[in-house]
């Protein structure tokens, strides 16, 4: 099947490895992989905050870009759910417009949730091994796209994995986009609860999906001193199927 | 406005009410005299449903109102005596509140509390008002009971006072198991089937004793309401009997 | 007068308006402790919500929601109907209906009733309507002695201070502070005791009880078709408030209907669940208008004074379905924010939590509540907690939306987003942009070597203050796609 990638701004520019190994994930489970060039964001930095006429232009252009295929995935949960749950919002139901988001939404995934949920892909078929300790951060609209049990099941797939719970585990590590600089004293003491959480793992890996909980959380630790690795399911998935060939990809 | 005399009989107090109305339906952009043409949503059983009526009811009652805090007694008809006695005997009650729609169950108590001596308080005496918050005990029927959540069910009226199940200390209720329904959706179904008077304003779902967790959500029983509750189930449909 | 006028400036339900967060967030992230007591508290209540819920529901837990949300949401469609067929019924009952337009309407109609009726001493159950109007002080100043029976509320009001939270007022307070209220305002001695401290409580008011000639009450549902006004409570204090005294006033929002008595199972069955994990609240009081000529006890009045106060402004936008709430309190133990200022009054309303967040600035304007919708990281807990399934975080962002397009967001703000949206639109320029952004980021980290940037300016400067931000690393994914595959789309 060919699978069009919406890479997202925030994995594009800051987590480049993550989008590779989304990309020799999907290749090595036999799809092929388009990417868009013209695409640039969903718009939900302007849904989120109140700017909607900008956020439906952006909706129409993603429109415009992706329609013409027949699977979209994204490593992006929080992007998959505004194109999913918000984009048909800023269109007044029963128009042609509405009808063409609302086919697109219907063939929009995040990556795990693709792998999960459309593919029914079982790790341990696949024959991977990865070998260290982890601990899994499940982003909040991850959650919200009701993929928290099964994102963790699908970790738990991994031969080799040495999983530590993460207490709290499903509690925001407040990012929230513009609220961690509108807001940075709650945003941070957020973050610094989950912080403590992940350190009280043990693990020396930290899984997660979200760019931007990525951002957050991986700043904190750093600015504590916390060592971590902090890497997506896929950049994961992609290592102990041994994708990576040579490190300029990493 | 109408100022009102000295009853409480004012009608027209605040906002006349087509005023008010029509502002709800200006905000809703209706019409007076709409109809609803939608079909009103029905409780979807197959969802909300937590307890099947093929259930051993007396059983799951029991299981649940002792989960809630309430203590579960026993007892064959003959038997009821003894039990009322044990339990006030070992909470000291020497004065007790009857208040009981089942007439021939009220006989029965009557004669029982008699026999114990214990001091029966008149709920329909003019003293009851400030009284009932001394009395050491309150005994009453019910209307139904539920197995879904352990609940009783008692609704006021000229037999039965809303002050004698709340106010004492210790509640008594006799249940019997013809009265033990499923679910709250079978007892909303069809309330007034249960009512032991048609007509009534008060009826209440009892769970448990009363209880608060104010204070850092440490649970504490027995804050405005009894403290105890006893039922004793009184088994109205076995064959043997 | 209105409700915001009549309070000085320290009442922090009833602040000075326009109401800006910054000082309230900025004390509660400065109390540690108080912020620990809270999280712990909401914490242990929400995992309880989650379990018993799933206990009972199993994996029909969110269709129940949903199913709960579409009654609600279908009475609210036509609650012009229901609320017509509540005061017929209510009044066949017996009961007298009266309708309140605002705050300072329904304090009026309630003193009134009290004053013709020569009440002197009121007991009140808990009730959040009757803090919406700011009800007790109005009765107080009227020469109406009112006590809050709620053993939270008590302490509260026995402390001159706020209820922080919707179902358990006290979640800011602890034994030692009821100690002390105790001993200072009710002459008894001194103990820490959470048990003994009950009993001091149960037998103050067990006399006033008996003294009191108002009850004052609140009301969870209202049922369309029988007149049934229905109070779910724990103590008992609202059974008594509703059986000893002659008189009882009912103060409900119009919000409160259910079309039908077999509905109401829906709601109790979550109701209890959500708030405090109960399978139903001790006890479920349902109030069919005042005592009948033959029943013992009950009071011999009943008024209900149904309110609008901001409501119908609510049913007229597209929030409509904020006035699903069933007032369970359940988003607020959900959610992160809450869980961090809540303890110290940071919503400046009556309503606080998510709940507040999107209802205050409805009810009272967004102009003058201008921070509210934006102290959210937007996370989604509130939504996955909320029993009638109301969409918070999306309505939060409509407020966030109604304050671009009537310009209440800074310009500033404004045109930042504006450029942004303009190279968002453009690939070219979007390509452009993040190269260039990307150059300075790593300019700026090249000062330490790390690859962080651990003071930057601007908005950048917030986030630095608390955490690092990363720098990109010099090739994008785009320049491995294109290397990868030598330009070509596919
Ligand atoms: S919004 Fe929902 S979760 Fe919050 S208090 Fe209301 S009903 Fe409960």
């Amino acid at each position: 099947m060919t699978i069009a990638l919406f890479i997202t701004c925030l994995t594009d520019n800051f987590y480049p490895r993550s989008g590779i190994a989304v990309v020799k994930v999907l290749e090595y489970l036999g799809h092929s992989v388009v990417f868009p060039q013209a695409q640039t964001c969903c718009g939900q930095p302007m849904y989120n905050n109140g700017y909607h006429n900008d956020a439906r232009d952006l909706a129409r252009r993603f429109l415009h870009v992706f329609e013409e295929y027949e699977t979209i995935v994204t490593p992006s949960a929080s992007c998959a759910s505004m194109i999913r749950e918000y984009y048909p919002t800023l269109f007044k139901a029963g128009t042609n417009e509405r009808m063409a988001i609302e086919a697109l939404s219907e063939k929009t995934y995040e990556f795990v949730e693709y792998l999960v949920r459309v593919q029914k892909v079982d790790l341990r078929s696949l024959g991977m091994k990865w070998k260290g300790s982890a601990t899994y951060h499940p982003s909040c609209h991850l959650r919200s796209l009701g993929m928290h049990k099964e994102s963790e099941q699908f970790i738990e797939q991994i031969e080799g994995i040495d999983l530590r719970p993460m207490a709290n585990s499903e509690q925001c590590c407040g990012f929230g986009g513009s609220f961690a600089v509108n807001y940075p004293e709650i945003s941070a003491s957020m973050v610094r609860d989950k912080v403590a959480d992940i350190k009280a793992s043990g693990a020396d890996t930290l899984v997660c999906n979200e760019a931007g909980c990525s951002m957050n959380i991986a700043g904190a630790c750093q600015r504590q001193g916390v060592v971590i690795n902090t890497k997506s399911l896929a950049e994961i998935i992609a290592e102990g199927l041994g994708l990576f060939d040579s490190e300029n990809e990493s | 406005m109408t100022t009102p005399t000295h009853t409480s009989q004012a009608r027209h107090l605040g906002t006349d009410r087509e005023v008010f109305l029509a502002k709800i339906r200006g905000a809703l952009g209706a019409k007076k005299g709409r109809t609803i043409t939608e079909p009103v949503p029905d409780v979807d059983e197959s969802l909300v449903r937590l307890c099947q009526t093929d259930e051993d009811l007396p059983a799951r009652f029991a299981d649940r109102a002792q989960a809630l805090g309430m203590q579960i007694h026993h007892a064959k008809v003959n038997e009821l005596g003894a039990q009322i006695g044990n339990i006030l005997e070992k909470h000291n009650c020497k004065e007790a509140v009857t208040s009981i729609a089942h007439q021939l169950l009220n006989k029965q108590v009557t004669e029982i509390l008699r026999d114990l001596g214990t001091a029966m308080i008149d709920h329909k005496s003019t003293s009851w008002h400030d009284q009932q918050f001394d009395v050491d005990a309150g005994i009453t029927d019910v209307d139904a009971a539920l197995a879904e959540t352990g609940s009783i069910i008692i609704s006021s009226g000229a037999h039965r006072s809303r002050g004698s199940y709340l106010a004492p200390p210790l509640h008594i209720a006799l249940v019997r198991t013809s009265q033990i329904l499923a679910d709250l959706i079978d007892y909303f179904d069809c309330k007034n089937d249960w009512l032991d008077e048609p007509n009534q304003s008060a009826t209440v779902l009892i769970s448990g004793p009363s209880k608060t967790a104010d204070i850092e959500g440490i649970l504490i029983t027995g804050v405005h309401g009894p403290g105890m509750v006893h039922i004793i189930i009184i088994d109205d449909q076995s064959q043997s009997e | 007068m209105t409700v915001d006028t009549i309070h000085d400036k320290h009442d922090p339900l009833h602040p000075q308006l326009p109401y800006r967060i910054a000082d309230s967030v900025n004390r509660a992230m400065g109390d540690v402790q108080l912020q620990q007591f809270v999280n712990a508290a909401t914490t242990a209540r929400d995992r309880g919500r989650v379990e018993t819920c799933r206990d009972a529901f199993a994996e029909r837990y969110d269709a129940v929601r949903r199913h709960a949300g579409d009654i609600k949401q279908h009475t609210l469609d036509h609650l012009d109907i229901y609320v017509e067929q509540f005061i017929d019924s209510a009044t066949t009952a017996g009961a007298q209906v009266h309708c309140a337009a605002s705050a300072e309407e329904a304090r009026h109609i309630g003193i009134e009733i009290a004053k013709a009726n020569e009440c002197k001493l009121c007991v009140k159950s808990k009730s959040m309507v009757t803090e919406e109007i700011d009800l007790v002080s109005a009765l107080e100043d009227s020469g109406i002695k009112t006590l809050e029976t709620d053993l939270g509320e008590f302490i509260i009001q026995l402390d001159n201070d706020a209820p922080s939270h919707i179902v358990m007022p006290m979640i800011h307070k602890d034994r030692r502070s009821v100690a002390r209220a105790f001993e200072r305002e009710l002459k008894t001695k001194y103990t820490e005791d959470p048990q003994q401290l009950t009993q001091i409580a149960r037998e103050y008011m067990r006399h006033k009880f008996a003294q009191a000639d108002l009850g004052i009450s609140g009301a969870n549902f209202l049922i369309a078709d029988t007149g049934d006004v229905v109070l779910c409570t724990n103590e008992g204090n609202g059974g008594l408030t509703v059986s000893t005294p002659r008189l009882h006033i009912v103060y409900v929002g119009i919000e409160k209907i259910i079309p039908r008595l077999d509905h109401l199972p829906v709601f109790l069955k979550l109701l209890a669940r959500s708030a405090t994990s109960q399978p139903i609240t001790v006890y479920t009081t349902i109030l069919t208008g005042p005592k009948r000529e033959l029943e013992i006890d009950g009071p011999k009045h009943m008024h209900i004074i149904l309110l609008d106060n901001g409501r119908t402004d609510i049913l007229r936008t597209d929030a409509r379905e904020m006035l699903r709430c069933i007032r369970c309190g359940a988003c607020l133990n959900a959610c992160p924010v809450y869980r961090k200022v809540g303890g110290g009054h940071a919503y400046g309303a009556v309503y606080s939590g998510p709940i507040g967040a999107v209802i205050t600035p409805l009810m009272k304007g967004l102009h003058n509540y201008p921070d509210l919708p934006h102290v959210s990281s937007l996370c989604g807990a509130c939504f996955e907690a909320c029993p009638v399934h109301i969409d918070i975080p999306r309505q939060l962002i409509n407020l966030r939306r109604d304050m671009v397009t009537n310009r209440t967001m800074p310009l500033s703000g404004r045109l930042a987003y504006k450029l942004w949206a303009i190279v968002l639109k453009r690939p070219l320029l979007y390509r452009l942009a993040s190269r260039i952004m990307a150059l300075i980021l790593r300019r700026m980290a090249q000062s330490n070597d790390s690859g962080w940037i651990n003071k930057g300016p601007g908005p950048l400067g917030a986030w630095t203050a608390e955490r690092d931000f990363p720098a990109p690393p010099s090739n994008s994914f785009r320049d491995w796609w294109n290397r990868h595959t030598g330009g070509q789309e596919r």
